[in-house]
């Protein structure tokens, strides 16, 4: 057979695979195969491949991991425009034990056949029925069970698994239907596309890049490489085309979808009978009606999702940033702070504010590394005239320090209610007559002189599946201080390099601070130092350079976003 | 030994017939009848007749000729029935070069994964035009008035493809000592 004469055999094969095929090409194929055993060999060939094609159609899917996906918007809309047609695919709510096999009604009509109306009655027997069963299998065999994901966390997770353990690093196999009773739950789809499930919630996993979510909350983040997944709903279908976006299905099948990066296409209607489809970008939620499937537009809700979580830790993240005055309260950096607790300088430990007994303290001169919580790297009080300033525990340091008298007030502090002196009247934080320092407004207190450093990797560490993208935050110095000569400098280092500093800020002052965190940025040092002595309260005694540097960082924020 | 024992071997021995040849079988219906929906149906009748039949099996003689015999039967049958022997049915000759060459199906599991394999190295467009064709199960006349592509052109790119994948599984079946 020549190579052309192949092709041919094979445009034939497709016509009639497509009952296409016309009587002058049949005759063509026929006469081919009839005159050459090496091409009736050939078309069985091309038989066996067309058998693999249509009984293992997600072959076709899985050979999509060896390469970078095409991002060509038409083509996904073609796919769209496939799942809109296709037929609906029945999901087995529950697996029936391989067992009742025989007991199965035969998938097709026994009636018409005679042949199958005596094997039916001898089918009462043992024999005939394990002969139907293997029959059954043979001709209609289940879905190869093939490994689609690996439930990668949970948390607090409840399962109705029918006696199956759902723990971490599980395979789940396609067909699967998971119900999750409560708590939360990671999977990692081989395709790379990874779904946090909040419960309750009922869903199947169809393919490496396929689910189906028939109630309850699913987050999805599908990277580049997994482009194209797709979740199942009631009413709809979600293509994803590079994105984040989180679903919620109720009981009664009216849909929520909320994107928060990216853009997906939206097919409406039950599969196999679409009405329309759309494709949504970020920003956008859309909630479809369970009764009309009419969908309209609702404001996007970004923390309504559990994104990410670490059970270890008991941690869940909805997307919210890390606020570092919390983490520097002894929390996690989302609330399980102590508002009015911070870090002493000098031995690194958390303390509540209180008024000290000396008007001022001479800091250590060195780095104090903090141990109480894994997110603070350590603490220090700078002076460059006192030589190089160690900023972290791998020894990065601040070569632009500004001289300072080397003294501190009182501890870096999470917000809260401040007194100049015992018994004197507490007092909120405030800038440019904003609240800082409580829940809804976080603030760091950093009085001159004082530096704190952050751990930025222990904080990835936490939430693998985020990442910090820049830090944010104001600063300035409280208006509510002591009302003599407050005059600070502020400064934020990343690795020890400097990326924003503001000398000689006054009362009343206000500075926003957006600083880019890369990936591979270790440590985030906040600092406000004295100022010096030109402008400060001076006395008959000298100069006291850090008096009423009520400083602070208002909402010092780590921005997060899904890897 | 009882009845129900004797039975009960006879019944075994022809599954295990059956599980030895059932890719020759199947594959001769689908050579046959290109239509995976169709063949199945065909392929359980036929294994219905073949269990009814088989007492009349000789031992030691060939299975999968005897199987293939019952399945010609059944296709003549179903495009009696549908009225369709005009448009597609093997002459004899086109059949006895097709049953000759049934050894080919004893491959099916290796060449269904080779196939496998080979998808990797065909475009990913191409990747999804099978989808929609095989996954979705549309047809060409259809993906082709979707993706607003001239139909013949479209038999003529596929052919190709599958050309292609089909190459591809002959080489790796060379390497895997299978062929």
């Amino acid at each position: 057979m020549t190579e052309l004469e192949k092709i041919r055999v094979h445009e034939l094969v497709i016509r009639m695979s497509d009952k296409d095929i016309s009587p002058e090409e049949f005759s063509e194929l026929d006469s081919l195969i009839a005159s050459s055993p090496e091409a009736a060999r050939y078309y069985n060939a091309c038989m066996i491949a067309s058998i693999g094609l249509h009984q293992s159609g997600k072959i076709i899917q899985s050979a999509q991991e060896s390469i970078e996906p095409i991002l060509e918007e038409s083509l996904w809309r073609h796919l769209a425009e496939s799942e809109r047609t296709a037929a609906a695919v029945q999901i087995e709510k529950q697996q029936k034990p391989f067992e009742k096999a025989p007991v199965d009604p035969m998938p097709y009509n026994l009636s018409q056949r005679n042949a199958a109306k005596r094997l039916l009655v001898f089918a009462l027997t043992s024999i005939a029925a394990l002969l139907c069963m293997m029959i059954y299998v043979y001709t209609h065999p289940r879905p190869i069970k093939e490994p689609v994901a690996v439930l990668v966390d949970q948390y607090n997770a409840r399962w109705a698994s029918n006696g199956q353990e759902m723990n971490p690093g599980l395979q789940l196999f396609n067909g699967q239907p998971l119900y999750l009773m409560q708590g939360v739950a990671k999977i990692l789809f081989d395709y790379g596309a990874e779904v946090v499930i909040q419960g309750p919630a009922e869903v199947v996993l169809i393919s490496p890049e396929k689910v189906s979510l028939q109630h309850g909350r699913l987050y999805a983040n599908v990277p580049r490489k997994a482009t194209g997944f797709i979740v199942e709903t009631p009413r709809s279908t979600v293509i994803d085309l590079g994105t984040e976006f989180g679903i919620k299905v109720d009981v009664t099948g009216a849909m929520d979808i909320h994107m928060f990066k990216g853009k997906a296409n939206l097919v409406l209607g039950p599969k196999g009978r679409a009405e329309d489809n759309t494709i949504l970008t970020a920003q956008q939620a859309r909630r479809i009606d369970a009764e009309t499937g009419e969908m309209i537009p609702i404001e996007v809700q970004p923390n309504s999702f559990i994104r990410d979580f670490n059970s270890q830790k008991g941690l869940v993240w909805r997307g919210d940033n890390i606020n570092l005055a919390d983490i520097v309260g002894g929390g996690n950096g989302f609330g399980t702070g102590q508002i009015g607790y911070g870090i002493d300088p000098v031995t690194g430990l958390f303390v509540p504010f209180k008024v000290p007994n000396r008007p001022t303290s001479a800091g250590s001169g060195r780095f104090v590394p903090v141990h109480g919580n894994p997110f603070i790297d350590g603490i220090f009080v700078p002076d460059g005239g006192a030589g190089l300033v160690q900023v972290s525990s791998q020894g990065h340091c601040f070569e632009d320090c500004p001289d300072t008298n080397g003294l501190y007030w009182i501890p870096a502090l999470n917000g809260g209610q401040i007194t100049d002196w015992e018994g004197g009247p507490m007092v909120s934080l405030l800038l440019q007559d904003k609240l800082y320092g409580d829940a809804a407004c976080p603030a760091i207190f950093l009085h001159s002189n004082l530096g704190i450093t952050f751990d930025l990797e222990a904080i990835r560490q936490m939430l693998p599946a985020a990442q910090i993208t820049e830090f944010r935050s104001v600063c300035g110095i409280s208006q509510t201080g002591p009302n003599r000569v407050p005059y600070a400098d502020f400064w934020v280092l990343v690795d020890g390099q400097l990326r924003f500093e503001q000398r000689g800020v006054k009362a009343a002052q206000l500075y926003d601070i957006t600083v880019p965190i890369r990936s591979n940025d270790r440590f985030l040092t906040l600092i406000t130092t004295d100022g010096g002595e030109e402008f400060c309260l001076k006395d008959e005694h000298g100069a006291y350079a850090i008096d009423s540097d009520w400083a602070l960082f208002g909402t010092p924020t780590l921005v997060l976003e899904a890897r | 030994m009882d009845a129900g024992y004797n039975e009960s071997e006879r019944y075994k021995e022809f599954l295990r017939l059956l599980m030895a040849n059932q890719h020759r079988i199947f594959g001769f219906i689908f050579a046959l009848v290109p239509d995976m929906e169709a063949a199945e149906d065909l392929q359980q009748e036929t294994m219905l007749v073949m269990w009814e039949k088989y007492r009349e099996f000789k031992p030691g003689t060939n299975f999968a000729a005897w199987g293939i015999q019952i399945a010609r039967n059944k296709v003549y049958q179903y495009y009696h029935e549908k009225n369709r022997r005009k448009v597609v049915s093997f002459s004899d000759e086109a059949l006895d070069n097709l049953i000759g060459n049934m050894d080919v199906f004893d491959q099916t599991p290796e060449r269904i994964k080779a196939l496998q394999k080979c998808l990797s190295e065909i475009s990913e467009s191409d990747r999804k035009l099978l989808q929609m064709r095989y996954v979705n199960n549309q047809t060409f006349k259809q993906i082709a008035q979707e993706i607003q592509k001239p139909l013949p052109g479209l038999y003529k790119h596929m052919a190709k493809v599958h050309y292609l994948l089909q190459r591809c599984v002959q080489r790796t079946l060379v390497a895997w000592n299978v062929i």
